[in-house]
């Protein structure tokens, strides 16, 4: 290993300190997210799993260290570290290949690619880990000096390179036959085999491994954009090889130039590969999952979304708190779809993974199931850790204990969903229901009905009439139809589940009801018995007044009306892609 | 905790046991040993002797009950061609040691909470006992405590089950699909292929393969999709099939071959699915229509008759008798649906069918009248010796795989009775089955475990025509089933492999054109 400067250190540490800044800071709800779509066990059967593709050394460790990613902290932490390792890695095999006295700074640019391509969910450690294992083992090449050791080290490599790393091992000989080269061993006889061996491996083994001709190359990336990782490398192993003999003279111009490379690549990465709107949606998401309605909702007010995903995280978590009637028009509503996210093949795996969540919160368990095996099976490698525990949660809901116990048997053998999983083996094994398991029972309904898995609104009636008093699902209910603007049938369910209790009509309920009573021309009397408060009848009667002088102006009613129910029934429309 | 105690009345027999056990072993080693085999049964003396010394059981306590073991195999019969039954133990011993003991010879197995049963011993073992029984006792140490439970056997069956078994690998997602496997293991081993992986063509659908007679060279599979088809195999060469004719209700859905392989009959489905919503049902899937037909597959010709394509009745699960000479079906009449689903009940009616002339008779007779039996028919499985009819029965609709009652029962073709099969159903679904060529054994779907996920389980049909306890089919490792997501489903059995592979299928997918039936 070369000795590292202290010029070098300080890019080191200056590397993991801004990673772990960036990604604890500005990105930590995509880590969140990258551990949820994958469930690492302790068990001999998921190690040997590994085995059926390539890469299984490098998946393995990825995905161990993927799993960290569960800890408030833990994502940024391991990712950093992992950069900086690389950078250290990388950073060796530039100056083994160019003897550069600014390897450190070359070395920065395919870590910060690499950095930049983590802000995909879809990117992996396992990728960076691959990347890492065939530049060590360039490494380790590199320092066989016997020649015939040399063949054997390289037969040995080609041979297992591509079963260890995947297609990154694709990168050894474009860096060591360029290494060989330039210290006069590369025999033609030595590489010519060696390359079409590594080359043609992955399209020979194909088949056993049951992957497509892309697959097979890109392995374990999802996506080409990966292999811009070793590509960025190449590249600037050439840079600082041809810049080599100028460097002592221009060595400002290099260091500037390489600070400013790595800059732009990262901030280009960065603008191209990450989406903090996205990281938005996914710190509603996570607040959810954590169960923190309260935070969902002051992060939904931040950040001021109008988006489908983040006004259902935002609806449930004011379900929650029983605030959606009061609250529903303070944030963008895009009808019915806000309330409810479909589970088509049309949407996107991300979608599905947090379509349960409704579904679980109103207490429709046959639906959530649904919706969590598909989360499951369509999540990127068909194991989600999140999907695992609400189906655990979903069967102990329902008092399917032998399918529970499944899932907790398979969470047990997880580093950080191990505690809860025994602990509830431990409740089941009691036969003594925790609270919040007693009251998610008292959700599900006792009689059966058949719907399509879409007819969302049967699926909501139904929900109201087995329990009127699950006041979440009457308040989908009523809003699902007041969003879709049926105001005849929200009346008649409003009349079945909400007005009994002499209740006060909460604030959106009243001005919907307003609306519906004077449309339908409805007595006095009738009006009375809805119990709406004097001030919602006084800005009705301002809105109409408003409405008919201004002739239905959007204009001149936006301004003090906008957040009311009128206001939507008259101008909110769907937008058509 | 307290119950298990009571249970067990343990005693305390400080080393008692264990030392009638190993010189149980001994006697019957010495006793059995012939002069020729007297160096081999001291070897093994010293064997048992240096496992005893070095930590094998102290102090043991008797359980009077049967061990925890998963999967249940206490008292089940097996074939002599099986794979070894790996088991493991729920209580999460420190240590087990097995014994498996034969009329001559036995197995000691020894690991944590779970065995593996050497390969050559075991199927040497088996094959020694056909016919006979194996005693199996359990040892394990539980809290530091060793107990010994009570034995159990598993009787060897002369009789082979077909050593090769296709299913397909699905997660149990309801209506959609993501990756789809099909695959055959050999059941004397663990080895398993992959037949065909939707990785391969696109991610489309892939229902599941089946064979006609029990052969490797006759099957069948549709492939979905837009290059899709049903993939015929007829020794080797695959055939790719597009078996929607003009005025057919869709591509072929359930189907079987006829014994002369020339002609396979299926229905024609417009299949809805629903959800549920009671805590304890989960998915339900009806046909608004649904008919048979015939497919000629030397001369793509569809054969069929009007009443079988009737609109106010459902035909649905055909399969040709082990002769050929008849098809078997389920009808039920048309009900609203889904308003009249608990009404809805398939009973079991047979057909004519002349192979020579390809023609389909014009009677319909019932064998089993839901409306008389009040439950409803699926999965008919015509046994190969044509004396029985083997199908799933639910209290309503078509689709068992969600249904608890799902219960498979068994009719004998020659008297008419029903055998129930009580020592075969498990409390959830029991579904998707087929027989062994030798008609002793049949493969089941059974969600017995958790409800969810489907798994291949062996029963044994003996001269009489009794059903013994069936187990699921061993695993290397016996706690992969409880970390698997997948469902096993449609097992189906075959005395030989079949000769293709994902490779092959990928190449039929994308580049071979379909044939139209006519």
């Amino acid at each position: 290993m070369v000795k590292t400067n202290k010029y070098e250190w300080f890019i080191l540490i200056g590397l993991v300190a801004s990673s772990f800044l960036f990604f604890q800071l500005a990105y930590p709800y995509h880590l969140f997210l990258k551990e949820q779509i994958q469930l690492f066990l302790f068990t001999p059967c998921y190690f040997l799993s590994y085995f059926a593709k390539p890469a299984w050394l490098a998946g393995y460790v990825g995905d161990f260290l993927t799993q960290f990613f569960y800890l408030k902290g833990g994502g940024a932490l391991v990712l950093s570290m992992v950069l900086g390792f690389e950078w250290f890695v990388v950073r060796a095999v530039v100056s083994r290949l160019t003897q550069s006295s600014f390897s450190g700074l070359w070395a920065l640019l395919p870590v910060t690619v690499d950095w930049s391509l983590h802000s995909n969910t879809l990117h992996g450690l396992l990728a960076s880990v691959g990347f890492i294992l065939v530049l060590a083992l360039f490494l380790a090449y590199s320092t066989v000096s016997n020649k015939w050791v040399s063949y054997f080290t390289l037969a040995l490599f080609s041979l297992t390179g591509y079963w260890l790393a995947g297609s990154s091992f694709l990168l050894f000989p474009l860096i060591a036959f360029p290494f060989d080269f330039h210290r006069r061993r590369a025999g033609w006889l030595k590489w010519i085999p060696a390359f079409v061996l590594i080359f043609s491996l992955p399209f020979i083994l194909r088949h056993h491994y049951l992957l497509t001709s892309l697959q097979a190359y890109i392995y374990p990336a999802f996506s080409k954009k990966d292999v811009l990782l070793p590509v960025v490398l190449l590249l600037f192993v050439i840079v600082a090889f041809v810049l080599k003999k100028t460097e002592s003279q221009n060595s400002k111009l290099v260091v500037i130039s390489a600070l400013g490379f790595a800059g732009v690549s990262l901030c280009a990465g960065i603008f191209t590969q990450a989406s903090f709107k996205f990281e938005k949606i996914l710190a509603l998401d996570c607040e959810t999952y954590f169960g923190n309605p309260d935070k969902v909702i002051d992060l939904a007010k931040k950040y001021n979304l109008k988006n489908n995903q983040a006004t259902y995280f935002t609806n449930m978590a004011l379900a929650q708190k029983g605030l959606l009637p009061e609250n529903l028009l303070d944030f963008y509503q895009p009808f019915s779809a806000g309330l409810i996210l479909p589970v088509t093949p049309e949407q996107n795996w991300q979608s599905i993974l947090v379509s349960n969540e409704v579904f679980y919160l109103i207490g429709d368990m046959n639906m959530a199931q649904h919706s969590a095996m598909l989360g499951n099976t369509f999540s990127p490698n068909q194991r989600s850790s999140r999907m695992i525990r609400r189906l655990a949660e979903i069967n102990l809901a329902t008092g399917d204990s032998s399918a529970a116990t499944k899932y907790l048997r398979i969470l047990s053998k997880t580093l950080f969903h191990k505690a809860w999983a025994e602990k509830q083996l431990q409740m089941l094994q009691s036969g003594k229901a925790k609270n919040w398991l007693t009251n998610k029972r008292l959700q599900i309904a006792d009689t059966d009905m058949l719907r399509k898995s879409n007819d969302y609104l049967s699926s909501l009636k139904f929900l109201a009439e087995q329990h009127p008093d699950n006041l979440a699902a009457v308040d989908y209910l009523l809003c699902y139809l007041l969003l879709d603007k049926d105001l005849k049938q929200f009346r008649e369910n409003y009349d079945r589940f909400y007005l009994n209790g002499n209740r006060k009509a909460p604030k959106i309920y009243a001005e919907a009801l307003l609306a519906q009573l004077v449309a339908s021309g409805a007595s006095q009397n009738e009006v009375i018995k809805y119990n709406i408060d004097a001030k919602t009848i006084k800005q009705f009667a301002e809105y109409t007044n408003e409405y008919d002088k201004s002739s239905g102006d959007i204009n001149a009613l936006s301004g003090k009306f906008a957040r009311t129910y009128w206001f939507y029934y008259h101008f909110a429309q769907i937008k058509k892609n | 905790m307290n119950h298990r105690v009571k249970i067990l009345r343990e005693v305390v027999v400080a080393n008692q046991n264990v030392r009638d056990f190993l010189g149980n072993m001994a006697m019957k080693l010495l006793c059995e040993t012939s002069c020729f085999s007297l160096c081999n049964s001291v070897v093994k003396m010293m064997f048992v002797f240096v496992l005893y010394s070095c930590g094998g059981p102290e102090n043991v306590k008797i359980s009077l009950e049967y061990p925890p073991v998963y999967p249940d195999y206490i008292n089940v019969s097996i074939p002599q061609n099986i794979a070894p039954l790996n088991f493991l133990l729920r209580n999460h011993p420190e240590k087990i040691q097995v014994s498996i003991k034969g009329k001559a010879d036995s197995i000691m197995v020894r690991g944590n909470h779970k065995i593996e049963i050497p390969q050559e011993k075991w199927s040497s073992l088996l094959s020694e006992n056909a016919n006979d029984s194996l005693l199996v006792k359990v040892f394990a140490q539980v809290n530091a405590e060793w107990i010994l439970y009570k034995s159990f056997k598993w009787y060897v069956k002369a009789d082979k089950v077909d050593s090769y078994l296709s299913y397909r690998l699905i997660e149990p997602g309801y209506e959609v699909w993501n990756k789809i496997q099909i695959a055959e293991r050999n059941v004397e081993n663990f080895d398993q292929r992959i037949l065909a992986d939707n990785n391969l063509t696109s991610g489309s659908c892939m229902n599941c393969h089946i064979h006609g007679n029990h052969d490797g060279k006759l099957s069948m599979f549709h492939l979905r999709g837009e290059k899709g088809g049903t993939i015929l195999n007829k020794n080797g060469q695959l055939r790719k099939i597009n078996t929607r004719a003009k005025g057919m209700l869709s591509n072929a859905v359930y189907g079987d071959f006829h014994p002369s392989g020339r002609y396979g009959v299926f229905s024609t489905n417009i299949i809805i699915p629903e959800l549920h919503a009671n805590r304890s049902e989960r998915l339900e899937v009806y046909d608004t229509a649904s008919d048979l037909v015939v497919i000629d597959f030397d001369s793509d010709k569809v054969i069929t008759k009007p009443f079988l394509s009737d609109s106010t009745t459902f035909e649905t699960f055909p399969v040709f008798s082990a002769d050929g000479k008849w098809i078997y079906f389920c009808s039920a009449p048309k009900v609203t649906l889904p308003d009249s689903i608990k009404s809805l009940k398939y009973s079991i009616c047979k057909v004519a069918f002349d192979a020579e002339k390809g023609e389909i008779g014009n009677n319909v007779d019932t064998l089993w009248n839901a409306r008389k039996m009040g439950g409803s028919v699926c999965h008919l499985k015509a046994s190969p010796d044509g004396n029985y009819l083997l199908y799933t029965v639910v209290d309503y609709g078509t689709f068992p795989i969600w249904h608890r009652e799902a219960d498979l029962q068994l009719m004998n073709l020659k008297t008419g009775e029903i055998d129930k099969l009580n020592q075969v159903n498990g409390p959830n679904s029991d579904s998707y089955h087929s027989w062994s060529s030798n008609s002793r054994w049949f493969v089941f779907a059974s969600k017995r475990d958790d409800g969810i996920y489907g798994k291949p389980y062996f029963c044994y049909i003996d001269a009489s025509g009794k059903a013994h306890k069936p187990f699921v089919l061993p695993q290397r490792d016996p706690e992969a089933y409880d970390y698997m997501l997948k469902s096993f489903n449609i097992p189906d059995l075959s005395a030989t492999p079949v000769p293709f592979d994902a490779k092959d299928i990928e190449k039929v997918y994308w580049v071979q054109a379909a044939e139209q039936v006519k």
